[in-house]
């Protein structure tokens, strides 16, 4: 309420042309907001198409040069589809899909051979110790399983959160990337996974079933741009969730912020981040098989900051921009955006930092978790805390919007169990 | 271009509405002094004092490790629990700092952390990993109540686990650090509430001027409104879905906060009493300002009393009823009643008061 004074005194200045110019339509930032979301699955697309390519070309010839350029192209494939989480809360239709794509963290026995120290056993999941990959035959919850034919259909279908445990992932990147990688047996120390490219060489063949896990690795991958495919599409021009995003001015605003706030706070703060750090557990991190997670945690944060700004680098270098929420909510409270814009970038530069210990200084995020690394710690804490207070700056753009609780309390990721503290 | 003229009418709006709508800054502060005295720092001094006698008896114990030790410690185990339930609903000021809250209980523990740290800790029998200083800093997952459950009451565990007077084992060790850590903890976010140069009340009490964690004073009854909503939603989806599950054939007791010590139920009603508190201390002098809000504050009142009553009726213990058909229409039903009083608390309460619900820690995967 005491936001009302300086409230007044931007619109008595709203008669001059610079400030009428500035201000947007409701319209005019979701059209925008639609375009963007639109580029950034397209990209997503565009690269998941290329580690498509990468995994041909693996699988035709398994060699280490191969396998190498195949984690190069999913890494690169990750860099623009984490751009897009900020559309996944608040816009229902991405929120029930991206379980296909990103469902963490997994159970990877469910997938193929895992190292005694996974354990053979858990109360929690039957199928810990599945392995597709070695068993034609399954039982999924007293059902028989034929996965004699490894299919996009049957992985989607059949094994995909198997008897209702999320942890059994058997679709997107992360079940790709554990097959490019294999477990990271190194704990808190140096090293990612490092499956040999002969696990998917059918006449030198190492690790068992060779021909099985090609044709995992195949099938994950075309399920992967099928599905990037389709949420693509929902995006254009008369897509389903461009639509429902323009159908109503007030609920789209506040999916935009809902989407940055609730990606901000429980997800990767929470979920993703500070657990990890307060179990020094380096199963807890998020890509941690190939140890791309401050990549993954980086352009996360990157990706709210396109949505609140109206600006995308797509990744064939051109710029997007136009009309945004950043103009909203600087036309109703030019101070509360300005601090928003500024914690945006502080988180930026937090996860910056992560970027530069594992690109320029060897340390990888897993080996930041470490109980005996305090530094380490502290420097994710910091980025925790970094999108902690970006959150309190998007509640305040929210009361600057007058969006208040609508669709807070109505966002279906808040209805959902299992959230950790 | 034209502005949208819904934008830039409504602030205006928003003004014109004031007189009618608003609650003045010093309504916001009382509500929020109010709940700081009257609320949560008698329940950080429960929390301390509760704890403090904790760490006396795992001392005791391990002194003299004795059945008569033992049963003091476990009695004592509930009653600090009870303290710990009764404000674990909060969630922003010093029992965030430094992960306490966290550390004073890691639940739920999806990933079975809990087992898994503890086994390694008492399997390495490391006595240093018992120095405060490397204990605080390990994994949150051994070092709370949910930690000393495991380790007083798991089953088959006697006072001859605990070693003897000349040599107390190394689980004995163990336990009294998880009690010192907790008596240290809780005196702490007791002391920094009320003590200390910058003592948390008077953030609170500054908010109405503004400073570096609330614009102003509606910011801080926000949090505490945004608090109890949030605690409302963990009752649902965490304390009673996760052991629900589909049916009662799929059932999972175990995944019950409390199902070593019997007390799921009993942690569920303190939640809801200390919420009723919340809401009696801070919230209905709010809306009693407004008589066209009475309609509002009754239905909330109702819907607390019906939640009471509903958990009254389940049969305990939590783990087992939701498996019985007939025990698990209780439990469903006492969901069902929780869910409405949380719908009321986040849908309805934030625009008779005109505040925002904020964001809620609980959202993500």
């Amino acid at each position: 309420m005491n936001r009302a004074l300086p409230l007044l005194a931007a619109l008595s200045l709203a008669p001059t042309a610079a400030t009428a110019e500035a201000t947007p339509t409701a319209q005019a930032v979701l059209s925008h907001y639609a375009d963007v979301a639109q580029a950034s699955y397209e990209d997503a697309l565009i690269s998941a198409r290329q580690l498509q390519q990468a995994v041909d070309q693996l699988l035709a010839e398994p060699t280490e040069p191969r396998l190498q350029a195949a984690r190069a192209a999913w890494k690169a494939a990750r860099a623009p589809y984490q751009q897009t989480e900020a559309y996944r809360f608040g816009n229902t239709i991405v929120d029930e899909w991206e379980g296909k794509v990103n469902a963490w963290p997994l159970d990877e026995g469910l997938i193929d051979y895992v190292a005694p120290a996974y354990g053979s056993e858990s109360d929690e999941n039957p199928l810990y110790t599945a392995n597709i990959i070695a068993n034609p035959q399954l039982s999924v919850a007293g059902r028989a399983i034929d996965a004699t034919t490894i299919t996009p259909q049957l992985l989607a279908e059949s094994l995909h959160e198997a008897d209702g445990v999320e942890s059994n992932v058997a679709t997107g990147y992360h079940a790709i990337e554990f097959l490019l990688w294999g477990q990271d047996r190194n704990g808190t120390g140096p090293g990612a996974g490092d499956r040999p490219a002969s696990d998917f060489d059918t006449s030198h063949c190492t690790g068992g079933n060779c021909d099985r896990r090609a044709a995992y690795l195949k099938a994950a991958t075309a399920l992967l741009v099928e599905d990037l495919n389709w949420m693509s599409a929902q995006w254009g021009s008369d897509g389903a969730a461009r639509k429902a995003v323009l159908a109503e001015p007030k609920q789209g605003l506040s999916a935009i912020l809902t989407g940055m706030g609730s990606l901000s706070y429980g997800e990767l703060a929470g979920e993703r981040m500070k657990l990890g750090v307060m179990l020094h557990d380096p199963e807890e991190e998020h890509d941690c098989f190939s140890d791309n997670t401050h990549h993954s945690h980086f352009y996360d944060a990157l990706g709210i900051r396109n949505v609140y700004t109206g600006r995308y680098t797509r990744i064939d270098g051109r710029q997007l921009s136009g009309p945004s929420v950043a103009d909203l909510v600087a036309a109703r409270a030019p101070e509360t955006d300005q601090e928003l814009r500024a914690k945006l970038d502080a988180t930026l530069a937090k996860m910056q930092v992560l970027v530069d210990s594992a690109e320029q200084q060897g340390v990888a995020y897993d080996q930041l978790l470490a109980a005996d690394n305090p530094t380490g710690n502290a420097k994710v804490m910091a980025a925790v805390e970094a999108l902690v207070n970006q959150t309190r700056s998007i509640e305040r753009a929210v009361a600057a919007l007058e969006l208040d609780a609508l669709t807070i309390e109505g966002s279906d990721s808040l209805d959902a169990p299992e959230k950790v503290q | 271009m034209t502005p949208h003229p819904q934008l830039l009418l409504g602030p205006l709006l928003a003004l014109l509405a004031i007189p009618t709508l608003a609650i003045s800054a010093d309504r916001w502060s009382s509500a929020n002094l109010a709940i700081v005295d009257h609320h949560v720092l008698p329940r950080y001094a429960q929390l301390a004092s509760t704890t403090a006698t904790l760490a006396e008896r795992a001392q005791a114990l391990c002194t003299t490790p004795a059945a008569a030790q033992l049963e003091a410690l476990r009695s004592q185990f509930h009653t600090a629990m009870d303290a710990w339930q009764g404000i674990s609903h909060l969630r922003f000021g010093p029992v965030t700092l430094f992960m306490r809250n966290y550390r004073f209980q890691l639940w739920p523990d999806k990933r079975n952390s809990g087992e898994r740290h503890l086994n390694e800790l008492l399997t390495a029998a490391d006595p240093q990993a018992l120095v405060p200083d490397t204990f605080h800093n390990g994994s949150v997952a051994v070092q709370g109540f949910g930690a000393l459950e495991r380790l007083l009451f798991e089953e088959g565990v006697d006072a001859a686990d605990f070693g003897s007077a000349a040599a107390p084992s190394y689980r004995c060790q163990v336990t009294l650090a998880v009690a010192d850590n907790l008596a240290q903890m809780a005196h702490e976010v007791d002391n920094e509430w009320r003590a200390g140069e910058h003592p948390y009340r008077q953030v609170i009490a500054s908010s109405a001027d503004g400073n570096d964690q609330f614009y102003g004073s509606e910011e801080a009854t926000a949090r505490f409104l945004n608090n109890l909503h949030t605690q409302l939603q963990v009752i649902v989806d965490q304390k009673l879905e996760l052991p629900l599950d589909e049916s009662a054939a799929k059932a999972r007791g175990r995944r019950a906060e409390s199902w070593r010590t019997h007390r799921s139920l009993r942690n569920v009603a303190l939640d809801l009493a200390a919420l009723e508190e919340l809401y009696r201390v801070g919230v209905v002098p709010l809306l009693q300002e407004n008589p066209a809000q009475q309609a509002l504050a009754q239905r909330i009142n109702t819907a607390f009393a019906t939640t009471r009553a509903s958990a009254e009726a389940v049969p305990q213990p939590l783990a087992t009823a939701v498996s019985d058909p007939t025990a698990r229409r209780a439990v469903e039903q006492l969901k069902n009643a929780t869910a409405e009083l949380k719908r009321l608390v986040g849908s309805e309460l934030p625009p008779a008061l005109g505040l925002p619900l904020g964001f809620n820690s609980l959202d993500g995967d």
